[in-house]
Parts: structure tokens; sequence; C-alpha cells
């Protein structure tokens, strides 16, 4: 039996965030991102092939958003690179079958980027929602190029460190209950 | 700084592109061998996607908490092969560690201030930021506001108390740098400008024409055909670019600045209302797709996000819409005892929503109504409809708008089904009366 237009978008907004990094990592771009993710869904609900499971639609998605965001490049970015296409299908297959805990792994990612102190949080935001460079992030703030990596480093190590650490801290009460 | 922050600073410059070509691929055929590296690049490009889109739903600034959750002992387990660490520390050799910080960012000067808004809304701002979660309140600076649905509008406030409104699909540029300065690209302005110094009057740009405005309260709409400014209240002057003719247009005038070429341009007495409207497809579509072959115009895919209500998730809308009173056209009034006459067809039955659009008779967006059939209305398995929906049925889409629409001007109208495609199509759309003999059911 085919998947209904409305379990098609509660599955694809289940899987938005995945869906979103796979494409973030091609077009380096958050708002670009998102814009990607908006025409597959539009895509999904409006296309003549139906999906008879999640797993058909959730794979078609990947594909679809990886085409899209790969011709974005060629006509916006015309000097960037694209990621190797076999490494795009290994991070998106592993993306697909790697789902144990997804969701409240994300959950606990979401509550981390929430909780971020003033100046870390912005750090984030000017590099990932502005979409700002490293290098102009660096202008921007007033400190080198390197600088920026290395804290944005800890910033990232500081996310895995604190989901790891509520997930824990879930597991834990689970386990009581 | 250690293994694991030194392996992920090396991610980060593959994604930034801050690697020499060489360094590039060599991280490249590690990550496609090395399974945790590849597991570290999901965790990292997770932490972009998520972190932009709580940008987006929190605003400018997201709410700072403790900091608590950072100072856990960190885990040292190296989650890379020794091929990658190798490469990592290569790299990181030759790097300098600048630690100078000024913790000063400049902040541009805002503009405009949000006072109400709905429907999908998106801000491009300074360096082409774009923005799509936008509140009441927000604050913006010199940029790009588009609205991208036919019920989407947005009121804006200055600093000295003068107010834009847009309605319907629109693109306004707006700036103050000392003089406020806004070009309309398309769509439907109102607005309430409040006395101007007579050397720093607002000016407003669209393709064919420039206002120059000291203090009034007006409407302008602009397509790809022409500009059309009417004034409610003061004066303000208005100049053809093709030749610099400049007129003045006082209150209960408008104007019309046409593509075509046309001599004649003076300001005249707005048109007297009128009550009856018939759609002339395939002319005056604003959103859907026109069928030759079905000569109808077929309602289209658009994902539709509430500004107001950013975490919830967006609605997909099949959706059909047309104008009524543009361009020169006669403003039609919503009198009591007129009914909406749709004529369409459906391949699926389900409820239709249609929805109109209203402006004041004197000028200035009033609201939004809507109406319902329900599927039950249709015929079983689908087929041709025809439906007679008397305005005082339409309900206000907010609680701000007046609570009927009768007495107001149709400026729009639109219908559609949510989340399916139910293969809508409109033959026809009118505004019928029934004070003049005309038989509605």
């Amino acid at each position: 039996m085919n998947i209904s237009d409305k379990d098609i978008l509660r599955m694809l907004m289940k899987s938005r965030d995945r869906i979103a990094a796979a494409t973030w990592i091609i077009v380096r771009d958050a708002q670009t991102a998102e814009d990607i993710f908006q025409n597959v869904a539009i895509k999904a609900m409006t296309k003549d092939v139906e999906f008879k499971s999640a797993g058909e639609l959730i794979s078609w998605a990947f594909v679809t958003a990886r085409r899209e965001s790969i011709d974005w490049v060629r006509r916006h970015k015309k000097e960037a690179s694209i990621p190797d296409t076999k490494l795009m299908e290994i991070l998106e297959e592993e993306w697909q079958s790697d789902e144990t805990r997804e969701d409240s792994r994300l959950e606990a990612l979401r509550s981390c980027v929430e909780s971020l102190p003033g100046k870390l949080a912005d750090l984030l935001r000017l590099r990932y929602f502005d979409g700002l460079s490293c290098g102009k992030v660096g202008e921007k703030i007033g400190i080198g190029l390197d600088a920026v990596y290395k804290r944005l480093s800890r910033v990232h190590q500081s996310l895995r460190d604190c989901v790891r650490s509520r997930l824990g801290k879930q597991e834990a009460i689970d386990n009581e209950q | 700084m250690n293994n694991d922050e030194s392996q992920i600073e090396l991610l980060l410059r593959y994604l930034g592109n801050d690697l020499d070509p060489e360094k590039h691929l060599e991280v490249e055929e590690v990550l496609k061998r090395d399974r945790q590296a590849r597991a570290l690049l999901r965790e990292l490009s997770e932490h972009a996607a998520v972190a932009a889109d709580i940008q987006r739903v929190v605003g400018e600034k997201p709410a700072s908490n403790s900091e608590t959750e950072f100072n856990t002992s960190r885990q040292t387990a190296s989650y890379f092969a020794a091929s990658l660490l190798v490469v990592a520390t290569l790299v990181l050799l030759g790097l300098s560690i600048s630690w100078l910080v000024t913790g000063q960012e400049d902040r541009n000067e805002q503009v405009v201030t949000i006072v109400a808004l709905n429907g999908p809304v998106e801000w491009t701002g300074d360096g082409g930021l774009v923005r799509d979660r936008l509140h009441v309140g927000n604050r913006l600076n010199g940029g790009t506001i588009e609205l991208n649905a036919p019920d989407a509008w947005i009121e804006m406030g200055f600093e000295d108390g003068s107010k834009i409104t847009l309605t319907g699909q629109s693109t306004l540029t707006v700036s103050d740098e000392g003089q406020k300065l806004l070009r309309l690209r398309n769509g439907s302005l109102s607005a309430d400008v409040n006395d101007q110094p007579e050397s720093t009057p607002m000016v407003i740009r669209t393709h064919l024409a420039e206002l120059t405005v000291l203090g009034t309260q007006f409407n302008m709409k602009v397509d790809g055909l022409s500009t059309v400014v009417s004034v409610n209240e003061g004066v303000l002057r208005v100049k053809r670019l093709a030749d610099n003719k400049q007129v003045d247009v006082n209150a209960t005038q408008q104007i019309v600045v046409a593509a075509s070429r046309q001599p004649e341009f003076n300001a005249t007495i707005r048109p007297q209302s009128v009550t009856q409207w018939a759609s002339q497809l395939p002319g005056g579509i604003i959103y859907g797709n026109w069928s030759m072959e079905y000569s109808a115009l077929v309602a289209s895919p658009l994902l539709w996000r509430d500004c107001k209500k950013p975490k919830q998730d967006p609605i997909l809308l099949f959706l059909a819409a047309t104008s009524v009173s543009r361009g020169e056209n006669p403003p039609v009034e919503l009198t009591a005892g007129s009914q909406l006459h749709i004529r369409g067809s459906i391949e699926k039955p389900m409820d239709l929503i249609v929805g109109l659009t209203s402006q004041h008779l004197g000028g200035g967006f009033a609201g939004k109504h809507l109406a319902v059939r329900k599927k039950e209305s249709f015929i079983e398995g689908g087929g041709e409809f025809e439906f007679f929906i008397p305005v005082e049925e339409f309900f206000p889409q907010e609680p701000e708008y007046p609570k009927t629409a009768l007495g107001l001007g149709l400026y729009d109208w639109w219908c559609l089904t949510i989340n399916e495609d139910a293969g809508l199509k409109i033959r026809s759309v009118e505004l019928r009366t029934t004070s003049d003999n005309k038989l509605a059911p």
C-alpha cells in the first residue's frame, strides 16, 4: 500500500535534520539547505511515482536533495568543490541505517545547542546561520582564521560531550523505570 | 587541544575549503575508508544544520543558559584511524595561533520594526542573509522583504512612526541612511507616512516610477505592466522615469504609470467602486498554472509556513489564486447579498477553503476572510462543481481582521486544499449580486 501525502510529509519532517545535514555538506549554506529540503518535500508529494515504504521515501529524498544541491553549487558557486559522489552515497546510507535512538540523539542535540552560552552560540550563528566563511567570521569578531577554527572545534566537541551526557542521563532514567 | 578537537578542526577546514587541494583529497580518501571519520563528519554537519534551524526559530539571539554541561570531562578515545591523525598533524604543524580578540561586532542600524505579519515572509538582509522565521518586534536593518503567498502580509514601522503594509506576493527593498528609500519591485503597498523633512523625503521607486513622499496616506500596486498610485490623504509627487515628467497626486486621486507608450500622464479622480466582477482567466493569475488542455486554472503546491508559529511544521497547500482589483481597475465592493460564484472541477472530494483579501474602499489593506466547502458538498468520486458563497458567510482569518468582509473592497481571492492534491481546477470566478436581476440560487 502506498504512503499517503500526509504521511510522506510527516516522515520527511522526522528525517529533516539528517537530510538538511547531508545537503549542507554539499552547499555549505544552511538557508539553501532548508530551501532544497522544502523543494524535495514538495516533489515527494507531487511526483508520479509513489512510495511503498518509509525507507524508499527517505532514500529517494536523500538522492534528490543531493542532486539539487549539486545543481545549486554548479549554478551559484562555480569555483567550489563538490564532495565525492561515492562519499556522499556512503554517508547517506549510514544516515539511513544508523537510526538507533536517532530521535532522542537529535533532540538532545537541539537542547544542547539551545543551552550554549552567548559567545559560543554567536560563533555558531555567524558560521552556520549567517553562512559566513571562517575567514569572514574572524574578520567580524577580530580574530585570525586559525583561532576561529580552534574555537569552532571546541564548540563542536562541547556539543558532542553534551549530547553524550544527555543521552547517558536519559538511559539511566529509562533503566530505572 | 586534544586529538578529538584536532580531528574536528581538520574536518571543519575540509568543510570550509581551507585545506590545500592535496590535503583536501587526502581527507576525502580517508573519509571514504574510515567509518568513524564519517560518523564525525555526519555529527558536525548535523550540528551546523540544527544550529541554523534553531537560530531561525529563536530569532536574533538564542537564549543563553548555564555553562555547566560544557564543563564535563572529555573522553579521550581516538575515533580516527592512524592515517587521518597523521594527516591532521602534518596540516596543523605549520599553523600559527592568533588569540587577538576585540570582542566588538558591528551592528547595522535597524531601519524597521515588524508590527504584525502573517504567512510565508522572508527577509534578506546584510550580506545576503535570508531569514524566514520572523516575529513581531523583530528589528530589521536594510534589506529586502518577500511575501511568498497570496495571503501573506506584513506591517512594519519606522522610528518616526510611519508605517507600511505589504500584502500578497510582493517584494520590497528598504533602507534608511538619513532618508527612507524603498524599492517596490512587485506587489501591493499601503503607507501611512508622517511628515518627512523636505530635504530628505521618503522616496519609493518602481521600475516605472519614483514617488516623493513628504507625509501622506496612499496605496500603490506594481506589476510588470504598470505602477498605480492612489492617494487617500495629503499629496505626493510621482515622476515617470521614462521621461522624468512629474505630477502631484492629491487625496482621492490616482495615477497610472504604464509600461506602454502613453503621452498622457495625469492624476485622475479615483473611479467609483463597482459591485460586480468576473474573472478573465488566464489573466490575473497570482498562483496556479493555466492549463490550455482543461481551459482552467490548476491549483499548484505551496509549502506554507506561518511566521507566527515557527515551531509548527510547514503545511502543504494546493493553491489557485487570482487578482480582482489591481492596476487601474475600479475597486469592487462587497455588498450585502452578493455572492462569490465559483465554477471548477475536483478529482478527489476534499474540504475546499476559499479566501478573500480585502481593502478599505478609501485605501489600505483591510483583512482576509475565509469560507469552507466541505468535501461532502462535492459529487462522490469528484467531477464538476459550482458554488455560490454569500459574502456574509466569510469569516475573518485572524482575530484582528474586520468581523465581516461586507463594505470592503475585494482585492484578490484564492482557493486551496490542504496536504493532498485533489486535482482542483478553476474555470471561472464571479462576484454577483442578487439586486441586479441576476439569478443566484
